[in-house]
């Protein structure tokens, strides 16, 4: 039975937060499930990784050991480093990138359930590549899932001047066809 | 000049037998036509599903799954979850990234094709196949309230021609018994038939959508309260929502932002998807259908080589009598060996080369008949490098036979101890 305050709160907060709240869904968090957008121009490739960070470092919470300190920084520096894909001669350089790490504390929409202590946090990467013969390539690899073994799906998608597209990559595949 | 004196003799002994040859070799292209032809369908059948929509960046609709948004928007199946209200698609025309938005607005049907309201950014900026613009095979895309514009496949399953009159039903049954009665529609154009699901269609401006809903805001319609087309032309009729709108952006690199900040819209909550990337979604769905194919052509190609295998072998079965005349005037055993190569392989070249020509052929008279006809739509294309890699399969295989009778006639001829002493 909900007492008389805790009912007017809970109108008070849908009518206030409708607007806000329906256009702000978190986002999902699926382990073992990553994605990759690409977005090519020329010989010039944005784009943007995201995965929950324990796909990437085997934990989500704030690093408690040494070990877990240097996982986290050997993984922030590859993944600022190593072009998150490359055409087959590799010729793909790192023009720009960015680590971000997002944390999120509840309300995430989660494919298992959780003890209650555990939080969760997703790594955001972003970069900007330039790869000569981009035009060209029929097909791109990726190093993520070799790198990465808790990447067991990762789902490509991608824009540019041929067309959209997208793909899944099953774990221990790492070249994708771009379909022109 | 063996060479020489090998082609001369086979072409000759061809020529002899030029009547069965050629009947061979009518199979040979068969078999290598209907090769080509699975091969080239398989193909065929996902190009013309992924070109269904093309050049359009976005789509956006209320929040839903992008499957669900592609399927009620693109492919006129299912329905929409939520409207989208109008002020969100003007707020959509103010942002400088985007370059062109189509409004749509879905709902009704006409005799069990849908109903699609837009405007005249339809007509211009739709794209489907290789970024191909709609074209109208009669009259003109609508310009009044009560104009109507119909899909090919809907002209031609209806029978309808231009200035026929089109009273459309509300909701989207086959057999609705809610019509628009009071405001008849005229149809002004018609599309040419493009193989994708915008011939199965009617489309209307969104004015006139709103107008055949006034008065039936029930959901039937009230006597005295629904419009005339005359008093509709007196009446604002800007709609207050609308089910979709596909966007085309100025620079492709932008989507995934743009996507990325539609999804985010604080004053609605709206989806935002690729097509294209949701188009390789719902085909990864139908791969099953793809490895069916995939299967009939491995038999195909299986059975073809078999038959070919059959008919050259029992060709070469009846030449007993022209090789032993042959080696008795002198032939040696390796010329007879090049003989049968030589025709084998001949055989196999102008098969393929025939059942390249009739299958262009083929595709390019068929082609549009079938557009027009049912809907499907098949182009003609350079092969791929699969293709090619089959159709060479053929005179490999032609030559691999020729082996077969080739060397049990060079050592029956040795065997029989015609010829010279030096040749054996």
């Amino acid at each position: 039975m909900l007492s008389r305050k805790r009912v007017v709160i809970t109108i008070a907060s849908a009518l206030i937060g409708s607007p806000l709240m329906a256009a702000d869904n978190p986002a999902s968090h699926l382990h073992g499930q990553a994605n990759l957008q690409l977005a090519f121009n020329d010989n010039r490739v944005d784009l943007l990784f995201e995965s929950p960070a324990g796909n990437l470092l085997g934990f989500e919470h704030e690093p408690r050991t040494t070990e877990q300190q240097q996982t986290l920084d050997s993984v922030t520096s590859w993944l600022k480093a190593t072009p998150l894909i490359n055409t087959s001669e590799s010729t793909c350089t790192v023009e720009a990138a960015n680590v971000q790490h997002l944390g999120h504390d509840d309300g995430q929409a989660h494919a298992h359930t959780h003890g209650e202590e555990e939080h969760h946090a997703d790594i955001e990467v972003t970069q900007v590549l330039v790869c000569s013969g981009l035009k060209q390539a029929v097909s791109l690899v990726t190093p993520i899932s070799t790198r990465f073994s808790g990447v067991e799906h990762l789902t490509i998608e991608w824009v540019g001047p041929d067309g959209q597209g997208a793909t899944r990559l099953e774990p221990g595949n790492q070249a994708f066809k771009l379909g022109r | 000049m063996k060479f020489r004196l090998a082609l001369s003799l086979a072409t000759a002994s061809l020529w002899y037998r030029r009547k069965v040859l050629a009947l061979v070799c009518l199979t040979l292209t068969l078999s290598v036509t209907l090769l080509l032809g699975v091969q080239y369908l398989r193909t065929e059948v996902k190009q013309s599903f992924t070109s269904t929509i093309s050049d359009t960046d976005l789509i956006i609709g209320a929040r839903s799954g992008q499957l669900n948004l592609l399927l009620y928007t693109v492919f006129h199946m299912g329905d929409a979850t939520n409207n989208i209200r109008w002020s969100t698609f003007q707020a959509l025309e103010k942002d400088a990234r985007i370059d062109w938005l189509i409004p749509i607005s879905l709902g009704d049907s006409y005799k069990g094709f849908r109903v699609v309201a837009t405007d005249k950014a339809f007509k211009e900026y739709f794209r489907y196949g290789q970024g191909q613009p709609l074209k109208l095979a009669g009259g003109q895309w609508f310009d009044g309230i009560f104009d109507v514009v119909l899909g090919a496949g809907v002209a031609r399953t209806l029978n309808h021609h231009l200035n026929d009159d089109v009273i459309l039903s509300h909701g989207g049954g086959r057999t609705s018994f809610s019509n628009h009665k009071d405001t008849p529609f005229k149809v002004t154009g018609i599309l040419e038939a493009t193989g994708t699901p915008v011939d199965q269609a009617v489309y209307i401006s969104l004015q006139g959508m709103e107008a055949i809903h006034v008065g039936w805001e029930s959901g039937v319609a009230i006597p005295g309260r629904t419009l005339t087309p005359e008093r509709a032309q007196a009446r604002d009729l800007t709609p207050s929502a609308i089910t979709a709108v596909f966007a085309g952006l100025d620079r492709k690199i932008l989507t995934f932002r743009v996507q990325r900040d539609i999804n985010q819209y604080a004053e609605e909550p709206l989806s935002a998807i690729l097509p294209g990337v949701a188009l390789s979604e719902l085909w990864r769905l139908m791969s099953q259908f793809e490895r069916a194919l995939l299967g009939i052509t491995g038999f195909v190609v299986v059975t073809s080589l078999i038959g070919l295998i059959a008919v050259l072998l029992t060709l070469q079965a009846q030449r007993a009598h022209e090789i032993a005349i042959l080696r008795a005037t002198g032939a040696s055993p390796g010329l007879i060996a090049s003989l049968y190569v030589i025709e084998c392989l001949g055989l196999a070249v102008v098969a393929c080369l025939t059942a390249l020509v009739l299958s262009s052929l083929a595709i390019s008279i068929l082609g549009p008949w079938l557009l027009t006809n049912y809907g499907i739509q098949i182009q003609l294309r350079p092969l791929n490098l699969d293709e090619w890699v089959l159709l060479a399969s053929v005179p490999l295989a032609a030559l691999l036979v020729a082996f077969v009778p080739a060397l049990s006639a060079w050592q029956k001829s040795r065997s029989q101890g015609f010829g010279s002493p030096e040749e054996l």
